[in-house]
C-alpha cells in the first residue's frame, strides 16, 4: 500500500519535474533563438548594403578621358560620393553585426557556435580592407583602371561573403531545428512512457484500493448489517491485513462478546422463568393440596369410625357377659367384615387422592417428549372433579385419543389445570365446562369452554398479562394465565381466548403442533 | 359400648345429614348401637324435608353439602323447633364456618375425622340436657301446684329490693 503511494508520488514528482524542465528548456530555447534571430536582420542589412555598394560601383565608371581634366560634373562626382557613403554604411552594418554577434548571450552550444560567422566576418573585414585600400587610389572609378577592375572583383567577393552570412545563419538554424525536433520526439516518447507508467500505477493503486480497502469495507458493512438484523452467528472473514484486519477482528470479537452476553442473559431469563413457572406450579400444587386435604378427611373419618366401631364390637363379642343368639352373632360378624372391607376401600380412596396429587406435584426438569394428550388432560380433570368446591359443577370431556404432541407433561398439566379451574371458578353450581380435544390441520386443538361469567373485551386484552387477576374470590397469584401463555409459546403453540361478553361464557383455545412421526405414520396408513 | 340412654326414658331422635355414602352407612349402623334413633339424609334439601315432617332432638350435619348447606339446615330446624340441638360435623378446618354455626345455636362442633366416642359424648350431653330440661319443667309444674301462684308476697322495702334484684339477675343464665 505504502509502496504504491510512494510509486505514485515518485511518478507525479517525475512528471512535474520533467514538465518544469521542459518549460525551462523551452524558455531557454526561445531566448537563444531570439538572440540569434536578432543577428539575421543585421546580416541581411549587411548583405543589402554590400549589394547597394556594388550597384553604386557600377555607376562609378567614368571614361579615362576625364583622367586629366577634373571637370567632373555633378553627375560624376555624385556616384563616387555615393560609393563612399555606401562603403561607410557597409562598415557600419558590419560593425553592427559584429557587435550583435559578439554580444550574443546565447548559451546553447548548439547554436552558440559562431566560429563560422567569425571566419566570414574576418573575410569580410579583410575584403573591406582590400576595398578601402583600392578606393584610396585616385582613379579607382576609372572604368579602365586596374583598380576599378580589382575593386569590381573584390566587391563581387565581398558580396558573395555578405550574402553567405544569412545563409550560414539560416543553415545553422535549420540544423538546430532538426536537432530540436529529435530532442522533442525523444521528450514526447519519454513523456508518453512516463504517462503510461503513471496510468498503470494509478490503475494498480485503484485496484489495490478496491482490493485492500473498499472490498473489506464492503464486507464489514455487510457484517454490521447482518448483525444488526439479528444474525449474531455471523463472522466477518477477511483476507486482509493491517488496520482493516484489526477492525474485522475487533468487530468479530465485539459480536462474539455480544453473543455471549445475550446467551448469558437468555440463560438467566430462562432460569428466572423456570423459577417463576415452578413457583406457580407450587402454588397450584398448594391449591390442590388444600382441596385434597379436605377430601381426605371424609374417608379418614369413615376409617376412624369403622375401626372404633370394630373395636367396640370385638370387645362385645369377646365379653362373656353379653349373651347373643347364633343369628345375632353371625350378623355381627357379617357387619364387622363389612366394616373391614370399608376401611380398605376408604384407605385406597385416600391413596388415589394423594397419588394423583403426587403425580401432579412431581417437580423436576421433565423434558419434552412425545405424549398422548388425552390421558394428560383426563388426569387433570379426574383430580379436579372431586374437589369439594367444584363438586356440583360438570365437566364434559370429549377427546380424540390418537393425538400425540411433543410436550413437557408437567407443564401442560399445569396449563390445563389453570384453564379448567378458571372455567370452573367462573361458573355457578350446575354449570358446565366442556373440554374438547381434536385435530385440525396437523395441529392439536384443545378448547376449554364454559357457560360462566365471560369477560369484557378490555379484560380479554389484558388476560395474559402477569398479575392481572379477575378471580371472584380474590385468590390466586395473577400469574397463572401469563405462565400458561409462556408455556404454550415454548411448545410452539398458541393460546387464545374468545368471549361474547360478560355473562356469555368464554372459550380458551390452545393449539399445539402434532408430533411429526405420527403425521408420517398417518400419511403411510393413508397411502397404504 | 355403654348405652347412653340409661338416663333416658326414650331414645334420642337424631338426623344425620352428609353426602358421604360410607359415613351415612356407618352412622345408620352405629347410632342405633348408642341407643339413638337415626334418620340419614344424603343432602340439605332432604334433611329440611325430614325436619319439616317430624321434630328431632339432635341434628348432626355436614356443613358442605349439595343443595342446602349445613348452616341453612340448622336455621330451618331452629325455626321449626327451637329445642332442637345441632352438632356440626365438617371436613374443613375453617374457623369462620364453625363460629357461624355456633352463633346460630349449634350445640357443638366436630371436625372430621373424629372418634365415635367424641360423637357419643356430645349425644349424651344432648340427652342429659334434654332430660334436665324435662325435669325442670316437671318440677316447675309440681312447684306451681304446691305453691299456687308464683307471685311473691309482701311489699316491705327490703322485699321490693329482693324483687328488683331477682328481676335484674333472672335474665342471665
Amino acid at each position: 500500500m505504502y509502496a504504491g503511494f510512494l510509486i505514485l508520488f515518485c511518478i507525479v514528482l517525475a512528471l512535474s519535474w520533467s514538465s518544469f524542465q521542459g518549460n525551462v528548456k523551452f524558455r531557454k530555447l526561445t531566448k537563444n533563438i531570439r538572440e540569434r534571430s536578432a543577428e539575421l536582420p543585421l546580416a541581411a542589412d549587411l548583405s543589402h548594403e554590400v549589394n547597394k555598394l556594388r550597384a553604386t560601383l557600377s555607376q562609378c565608371n567614368r571614361a579615362p578621358a576625364d583622367k586629366y581634366v577634373i571637370k567632373a560634373p555633378i553627375g560624376d562626382v555624385f556616384p563616387r560620393f555615393q560609393f563612399r557613403t555606401n562603403l561607410a554604411s557597409v562598415h557600419q552594418a558590419l560593425a553592427n553585426y559584429v557587435l550583435q554577434l559578439e554580444s550574443g548571450k546565447t548559451t546553447d552550444p548548439r547554436i552558440a557556435d559562431i566560429t563560422l560567422e567569425r571566419d566570414l566576418v574576418d573575410q569580410v573585414e579583410q575584403s573591406l580592407i582590400e576595398i578601402d585600400g583600392l578606393v584610396s587610389h585616385n582613379d579607382w572609378d576609372l572604368g579602365s583602371s586596374r583598380y576599378h577592375a580589382a575593386l569590381e572583383k573584390e566587391l563581387e567577393n565581398l558580396q558573395g561573403l555578405a550574402n553567405k552570412l544569412p545563409a550560414v545563419l539560416k543553415q545553422r538554424m535549420d540544423e538546430f531545428a532538426e536537432q530540436i525536433r529529435g530532442e522533442y520526439q525523444a521528450a514526447v516518447l519519454v513523456s508518453a512512457v512516463m504517462t503510461f507508467i503513471g496510468m498503470t500505477a494509478v490503475c494498480v493503486l485503484a485496484w489495490g484500493f478496491l482490493k485492500l480497502i473498499f472490498l473489506p469495507l464492503e464486507c464489514l458493512l455487510k457484517g454490521t448489517r447482518e448483525v444488526a438484523a439479528g444474525n449474531y452467528d455471523y463472522r466477518v472473514e477477511l483476507k486482509a491485513n493491517g488496520e482493516i484486519l484489526e477492525l474485522a477482528e475487533g468487530f468479530n470479537a465485539m459480536t462474539h462478546n455480544f453473543q455471549e452476553i445475550k446467551r448469558e442473559l437468555n440463560h438467566q431469563v430462562q432460569q428466572r422463568t423456570k423459577q417463576v413457572v415452578r413457583s406457580e406450579q407450587m402454588a397450584s400444587v398448594g391449591f390442590l393440596a388444600a382441596g385434597v386435604a379436605h377430601e381426605i378427611n371424609n374417608p379418614l373419618a369413615t376409617i376412624a369410625w369403622s375401626a372404633e366401631s370394630l373395636e367396640s364390637r370385638l370387645l362385645d363379642i369377646l365379653s362373656p357377659q353379653v349373651e347373643r343368639s347364633p343369628e345375632e352373632h353371625d350378623a355381627e360378624i357379617a357387619s364387622m367384615k363389612k366394616y373391614l372391607r370399608r376401611i380398605q376401600d376408604e384407605a385406597f380412596r385416600c391413596k388415589g387422592i394423594t397419588s394423583s396429587l403426587l403425580d401432579f406435584s412431581r417437580l423436576g426438569d421433565a423434558k419434552k417428549s412425545p405424549n398422548t394428550l388425552g390421558p394428560i388432560i383426563e388426569s387433570v380433570i379426574e383430580m379436579v372433579k372431586p374437589l369439594g368446591r367444584y363438586r356440583r359443577r360438570n365437566i364434559d370431556f370429549i377427546c380424540d385419543a390418537r393425538i400425540q404432541v411433543v410436550v413437557n407433561p408437567q407443564e401442560v398439566k399445569q396449563v390445563i389445570l389453570n384453564l379448567v379451574t378458571n372455567a370452573l371458578d367462573s361458573i355457578d353450581e350446575g354449570g358446565v365446562v366442556s373440554v374438547n380435544l381434536k385435530q385440525e390441520n396437523q395441529r392439536a386443538v384443545l378448547t376449554v369452554r364454559d357457560n360462566g361469567c365471560g369477560m369484557t373485551e378490555e379484560v380479554r386484552q389484558h388476560l395474559f398479562e402477569p398479575f392481572f387477576t379477575r378471580r371472584r374470590d380474590g385468590q390466586g397469584t395473577g400469574l397463572g394465565l401469563s405462565i400458561s401463555y409462556r408455556i404454550i409459546e415454548e411448545h410452539d403453540g398458541q393460546i387464545e381466548v374468545h368471549s361474547e361478553g360478560p355473562g356469555q361464557g368464554s372459550t380458551f383455545t390452545i393449539s399445539l403442533p402434532i408430533y411429526q412421526n405420527q403425521q408420517h405414520e398417518q400419511a403411510k396408513r393413508i397411502a397404504a | 359400648m355403654s348405652k347412653p340412654n340409661e338416663l333416658q326414658h326414650r331414645p334420642l331422635k337424631v338426623l344425620f345429614a352428609d353426602d358421604e355414602v360410607p359415613l351415612q352407612e356407618l352412622i345408620a349402623d352405629e347410632l342405633p348401637r348408642m341407643g339413638c334413633r337415626v334418620t340419614v339424609c344424603p343432602d340439605g334439601s332432604t334433611a329440611v324435608a325430614a325436619i319439616e315432617k317430624e321434630a328431632f332432638d339432635c341434628l348432626i350435619v355436614d356443613l358442605d353439602m349439595p343443595g342446602l348447606n349445613g348452616i341453612q339446615v340448622i336455621e330451618r330446624a331452629k325455626e321449626l323447633s327451637p329445642g332442637t340441638e345441632a352438632i356440626v360435623l365438617t371436613g374443613k378446618s375453617s374457623k369462620d364456618t364453625a363460629i357461624a354455626a355456633l352463633r346460630l345455636g349449634a350445640f357443638d362442633y366436630l371436625q372430621k375425622p373424629c372418634t365415635l366416642i367424641e360423637l357419643q359424648t356430645r349425644l349424651q350431653r344432648v340427652a342429659e340436657k334434654r332430660e334436665l330440661t324435662r325435669k325442670v319443667v316437671a318440677l316447675e309444674t309440681r312447684l306451681k301446684k304446691v305453691e299456687g301462684s308464683r307471685e311473691m308476697v309482701g311489699n316491705h322495702p327490703l322485699m321490693n329490693q329482693v324483687r328488683r334484684l331477682i328481676q335484674k339477675v333472672a335474665p342471665s343464665d
